[in-house]
């Protein structure tokens, strides 16, 4: 019986025969062709997981340096302790506000490190703890009649050809000068 | 008289069926084996970094807005802009120490309009976590309630109180605050997110 069957045949049963049953022509004429297949479909594999390695690794990076921004105190899995890196260890921190007033309004953050003292921040006072030390910027405007005296300020926007649906290019603080009068700080 | 039977073609596949039985199993076992130690290699790792990374986003989104409330100022922006400008105002509130100790929320700051010496309009920060059932699974979110007395002079009419509510984080499940010191108090808040749970701890001095 001379049957020969296509390759792409062998493996529809609807293509001739039943399934299961294949002419010996098919496995002869292909003998290395299964073969082919596995090691076609390993390779495709392997070069698969050889583009997702650097991805998982990228991201173990990512996620350790995150990690250390903000270290827990203990992070546990599983209610086993989880140390990701062993050569890190836990680290207390501290949430310190500028000593300097109008720091603290401009900024608007406190920082957060693990130095209690926060060493960034080189502002002096001289002011005795728990007195109240004025801004280094306040405008303060007094009279005769005002006690304790007002803060007075005054600002404007300044749009691009009185365009006002335009953003503002200017913020313009203006500061109007009276003579000193001794009289308290605020 | 030799009587020659032709081999048939089933006997033939019976051991050939076999064979590939045994490769095909050797195979299948290699197959598995690779897929399994892959998903234990990478799978499992990418999920952990995504474990991972939500307790510590969350755990930095909570500092990040203490640490915004623990600057010794609030300020805030009242009015709008018009042709000449004139009512957009900065209003300065500042911190009162130390924070007061409340039942309903665990930390609870107080700030006070920098510019009125007599009756000062009055801001309130407070931090709690607030829980919610849904199809018996639980989401803890970390909230931030800003309460603002309102002008009680001289206009409370156009400063009125009011009141907002903001998600700050989400899996934090417990917030706790202590007293450490006359100048400082001890945060600490817990992250929960599938199997990793992770406790933070931040000492809060206050504004000088």
């Amino acid at each position: 019986m001379n049957q020969t069957t296509h390759p792409t045949h062998r493996f529809n049963p609807l293509a001739g025969g039943t399934a299961g049953e294949q002419g010996p022509a098919a496995s002869q004429s292909h003998p290395g062709y299964a073969m082919a297949e596995v090691i076609l479909a390993f390779a495709i594999l392997g070069t698969a997981l050889a583009g997702l390695s650097p991805f998982v690794v990228t991201h173990l990076r990512l996620i350790h340096k995150l990690e250390t921004r903000f270290q827990g105190n203990p992070v546990t899995r599983c209610g086993q302790p989880f140390l990701p890196n062993q050569t890190n260890t836990a680290q207390t921190y501290y949430c310190v506000p500028w000593k300097n007033p109008r720091m603290q309004s401009l900024f608007g953050r406190a920082t957060v490190t693990i130095d209690p003292l926060n060493a960034v921040d080189d502002y002096y006072s001289n002011a005795s703890p728990g007195v109240y030390k004025p801004n280094t910027l306040t405008i303060f405007y007094t009279t005769s009649n005002t006690n304790p005296p007002l803060i007075y300020y005054n600002q404007k926007l300044t749009y691009p050809n009185n365009d006002f649906t335009s953003d503002p290019y200017a913020f313009s603080v203006y500061l109007d000068v009276v003579p000193l009068v001794p009289t308290q700080q605020p | 008289m030799i009587v020659t039977r032709p081999e048939s073609l089933y006997s033939n596949r019976r051991a050939y069926a076999l064979i590939e039985l045994v490769v095909a199993s050797f195979l299948t076992i290699q197959i598995g084996m690779v897929l399994v130690l892959t998903w234990k290699a990478f799978g499992v790792s990418a999920l952990q970094v995504e474990e991972r990374a939500r307790l510590t986003v969350n755990a930095n989104l909570a500092v990040e807005s203490l640490a915004r409330d623990l600057s010794g100022y609030q300020v805030k922006i009242e009015g709008r802009t018009g042709p000449t400008d004139q009512n957009l105002v900065y209003r300065l509130f500042r911190f009162q120490s130390p924070p007061i100790p409340t039942d309903a929320y665990p930390l609870q700051l107080l700030f006070k309009r920098e510019d009125q010496a007599t009756n000062p309009r009055t801001l309130t920060i407070s931090y709690y976590v607030d829980s919610v059932t849904y199809e018996d699974s639980v989401t803890y979110t970390l909230i931030r309630l800003e309460e603002d007395s309102g002008d009680l002079i001289p206009n409370p009419v156009l400063f009125p109180m009011s009141s907002a509510r903001t998600a700050v984080a989400t899996h934090v499940t417990k917030l706790e605050v202590a007293p450490y010191n006359s100048t400082s108090s001890t945060i600490s808040f817990t992250v929960s997110y599938r199997d990793f749970t992770g406790m933070y701890i931040l000492y809060m001095q206050y504004p000088p």
